[in-house]
């Protein structure tokens, strides 16, 4: 390519400036703060694959549960917020 | 906030409201600095016919310590204030009212965001104006680049699916978890395993697990890209029994307002098709269009949407002979098929899975997660009585009922039933879900039944066979979420405005009304909500706020409640403010109320016109009620006065609900609350009520002592407090020098007491919009 396509072509995917309308967020958080947001709830329960030996000796698979033991480490359910 | 001067400040918002100015364009990235702190929802673009995807993404510097969020919403603006004329009061309401607002959001802990939103989501890419909002959380300024581009001719992707063999454990998993990664990196050489060209046991282990994702992926469509974390851990194993390997979702979403914690609604998360449901975290991302730690918040190096686990021992003890198979071809008979195991397990991730309870024990076998559906369970009915009755609607005992019932819990979604992998049995309506007749947990309800031998998701994998075929399990998993079929943008009908009751709250209600629609396209809504105090005594509350998708998002006062009381002195202009000691927040949901936990509750709601969510919060108690219209759209009369009505801004601090309707001998029945303040300026209500309205005539102003909103139900008392004498002829808006009048003198009987009262000719006008005839009448 000439000189002159390329500068055309980065000419064209360089950023176009703006400047946008800015609004205040409260009273806006303090520096080194940042908010934590967390939207989603663990599931109550994992999936477990399991071999269990049956009666005349032989292993049979099956797929069970297991309680989610992260459950009891994480928040109550909700739009949870916090500083950190 | 002033009572009734709400509606001023919104009434301003009308000429207020900043256009956006900056349109972005195909291709084009535009940059901009974003101050510590400040939102900015300046951003459009338009997406002509044709587009089938299109894709924003936002990036910034410094990477560290700084986050910014992108919110995208189709059609109405994000407007710059609330319709009380305020921002946000911090930076937590910020990210709630933007949040709650958006169709799609960018929410990760850093400041790489991106959505991608393609032709078979819940909301399209339609053609139209979308709308962008970027906030910046962080405590400096970003630089901010935002780039658009659209897309005509690749929609929907392949799905990926990627593994994280190097992901440990991370603060997500709280304490307790294992993830050893050492095994997928274990230098010995390799076994035998058919197909398998791993030169080492780590690198067979690494290519068998890429293989099954590759085998569930070839079947999905999927604009975000999903990842899943894949750990080693000694799991139990004995003589007797062994966990081979265990998974399960990362994570859960629902749209659910009415979901409150810690007294505050649950944020909607509206790229999710139904209502009121669970969806497994994978899905979520593949509907919203970007990863998990994207919807979820969060830092993204560390967030998978699924995660596996496979015991370590089996390969070690030689209790399992050689331990698992790693072959890429199908296995021998007997194997213990690592790929097998490991599509199954990832299934159950990325969505086969209901969240019912099926043990004994704690809220009981059948009881819902947080007592709402999941996305799962509402594709199945109960078959015991004959008639086929939705599984998510019945009672927890109906429900463990069916989940024992052998044959009779089917699987009815209609793409699972045209499958060539579904073969009809009998007069059963669809596939027959594991049910036995003992509770097996895990293992009941969220399988397939047996009979369907050689299907993955049978809940033996010794029935499973060796299969590594989806079978059934792909129209399965597109039921709950994975559907890559064009959709088309939902739209939301107007609902009833009026007044509304829970039909086993009688004595409480609503009266729920349109005001005015903003500039920006927004339909802003007042809610007037009638109640009794702890002692019985009548109170009232009112909130306003736009509503959106069929959701009544209320707005949050200069306290931060939604819902708000009032308190009223004569010797103050204006005389009514907002009591900030007292604390109480709102959502009205019209979407698949029916389907709503409030609404499955056991009360026969047969006839209810329409259906609605009413959750609420104040000062500590919290209560979700199934709201339904009290006048039917057929009693509606031609002259229809109901609405909310006042005495205009030179006398406000009191106010009238009306409702009207049309008897069957041609009779006008005329309905209204009065609310008013006591001697203290509580706010308190009344009604008076005519079968034979007549303009002008006295009527009987009634005291009524009930029950309060968290008692159980019971009947109510009602007692003369005073005359009403009403004159309203036409249902005119903001109109005080009107025909209409109205003249009252009413009594407190409380302990309060107080008497309030206005001479017959005072004018008065609808603050509301006229009801508008419905459609078909």
């Amino acid at each position: 390519m000439t000189p002159a396509i390329l500068l055309i072509a980065s000419l064209a995917a360089a950023p176009v400036s703006v400047q946008p309308e800015f609004h205040q967020i409260g009273q806006g958080p303090k520096q080194e703060q940042r908010l934590d947001k967390q939207l989603s709830r663990p599931s109550p329960v994992l999936f477990q694959t399991r071999m269990v030996r049956s009666a005349d000796g032989r292993w049979v698979q099956t797929c069970d549960s297991a309680a989610n033991d992260r459950l009891k480490s994480m928040p109550d359910f909700g739009v949870h917020l916090r500083r950190h | 906030m002033r009572f009734w001067m709400v509606l001023l400040a919104v009434l301003w918002l009308q000429v207020a409201d900043a256009a956006e100015r900056i349109a972005l364009n195909d291709g084009q990235t535009v940059s901009f600095q974003i101050p510590a702190g400040q939102f900015t929802n300046d951003f459009y673009f338009d997406v002509p016919a044709g587009v089938r995807k299109f894709r924003l993404d936002l990036d910034g510097t410094p990477r560290s310590n700084t986050d910014m969020d992108m919110f995208v919403r189709y059609e109405t603006t994000f407007p710059d204030r609330n319709s009380y004329g305020l921002l946000p009061a911090s930076a937590d309401q910020t990210f709630l009212w933007l949040a709650d607002m958006s169709h799609f959001q960018s929410i990760s802990a850093g400041n790489q965001e991106f959505v991608v939103v393609g032709e078979h989501g819940y909301r399209p890419a339609t053609p139209g104006r979308w709308h962008v909002a970027i906030v910046n959380f962080s405590g400096v300024p970003v630089d901010a680049t935002l780039r658009l581009e659209l897309r005509s001719d690749e929609s929907p992707s392949p799905s990926t699916i990627a593994v994280r063999f190097d992901l440990g454990c991370t603060p997500f998993d709280g304490p307790g978890c294992v993830c050893n990664l050492a095994p997928w990196n274990a230098n010995t050489p390799p076994v035998q395993a058919s197909g398998n060209p791993g030169a080492t046991l780590g690198e067979q282990r690494r290519l068998a697990v890429l293989d099954a994702v590759s085998r569930i992926s070839a079947g999905f469509r999927s604009e975000a890209p999903i990842t899943v974390r894949a750990c080693w851990d000694e799991l139990e194993a004995d003589e007797t029994s062994a966990v081979l390997a265990q998974a399960g979702p990362e994570g859960l979403f629902i749209n659910d307002p009415s979901l409150f914690d810690d007294q505050q609604p649950g944020l909607r998360q509206t790229f999710l098709p139904e209502s009121h449901a669970w969806y497994a975290a994978a899905p979520s991302a593949k509907l919203a269009g970007t990863t998990f730690c994207r919807i979820a918040g969060g830092p993204c190096d560390s967030r998978v949407d699924v995660t596996i686990t496979f015991n370590s021992v089996v390969d070690s003890n030689g209790l399992f002979g050689g331990g698992f198979y790693y072959g890429l071809n199908p296995p021998p008979l007997g194997a213990i098929d690592f790929i097998g195991i490991a599509m199954h397990e990832i299934s159950h991730g990325l969505g086969f899975l209901s969240l019912v309870q099926v043990s004994d024990g704690g809220a009981g076998a059948g009881s819902e997660f947080f007592g709402r559906d999941d996305i799962f369970s509402r594709q199945l009915v109960d078959t015991r009585s004959g008639q086929p009755t939705s599984f998510s609607r019945s009672s927890n005992a109906d429900r463990r009922a069916a989940m024992t019932s052998v044959t009779k819990l089917q699987w009815v979604e209609p793409e699972a039933l045209a499958s060539p992998f579904y073969t009809p049995r009998g007069s059963e309506p669809g596939v027959r879900i594991y049910a036995p007749s003992t509770l097996r947990p895990g293992s009941t309800l969220s399988h397939i039944d047996l009979v369907y031998r050689g299907d993955l998701m049978v809940p033996s994998s010794s029935a499973q066979g060796g299969n590594r075929a989806l079978k059934l399990t792909q129209p399965m998993l597109n039921a709950v979420g994975w559907r890559s079929e064009p959709t088309v943008m939902p739209s939301f009908p107007a609902p009833f405005v009026g007044q509304w009751l829970d039909r086993d709250r009688a004595g409480h209600g609503i009266d729920f009304q349109r005001v005015f629609r903003t500039a920006q396209g927004q339909e802003i809504y007042t809610l007037l909500f009638y109640s009794y105090d702890q002692n019985g005594l009548p109170e009232w509350f009112l909130a306003t706020g736009p509503l959106v998708d069929g959701v009544f998002l209320a707005d949050a006062d200069s306290f931060g409640n939604s819902l708000v009381s009032y308190v009223y002195d004569g010797n103050r202009s204006p005389p009514q403010r907002a009591d900030g000691a007292r604390r109480g927040q709102v959502r009205l949901d019209f979407n698949q109320a029916l389907d709503s936990a409030a609404c499955n509750d056991g009360i026969d709601r047969t006839g209810a016109e329409q259906l609605a969510t009413f959750a609420w919060s104040l000062d500590g108690d919290e209560g979700n009620w199934c709201m339904e219209p009290l006048i039917a759209l057929a009693d509606r009369t031609a002259v229809d006065l109901t609405g909310t009505w006042y005495g205009g801004i030179n006398d406000q601090g009191w106010g009238a609900s009306v409702a009207t309707a049309r008897r069957a001998d041609d009779t006008n029945l005329f309905f209204a609350l009065l609310y008013y303040p006591d001697s203290q300026g509580t706010g308190r209500w009344g009604y008076a009520l005519s079968e034979q309205y007549e303009p002008g005539a006295a009527i009987t102003f009634m005291q009524r002592r009930g029950y309060c909103r968290t008692c159980p139900s019971e009947p109510f008392s009602d007692e003369p407090a005073g005359t009403l004498v009403p004159a309203l002829t036409e249902p005119t808006q903001e109109m005080i020098d009107g025909p209409n009048r109205l003249g009252f003198e009413v009594q407190f009987l409380g302990p309060a007491g107080g008497s309030f009262a206005r001479p017959e000719q005072t004018p008065l006008t609808l603050l509301s919009a006229p009801a508008a005839v419905p459609s078909g009448q």
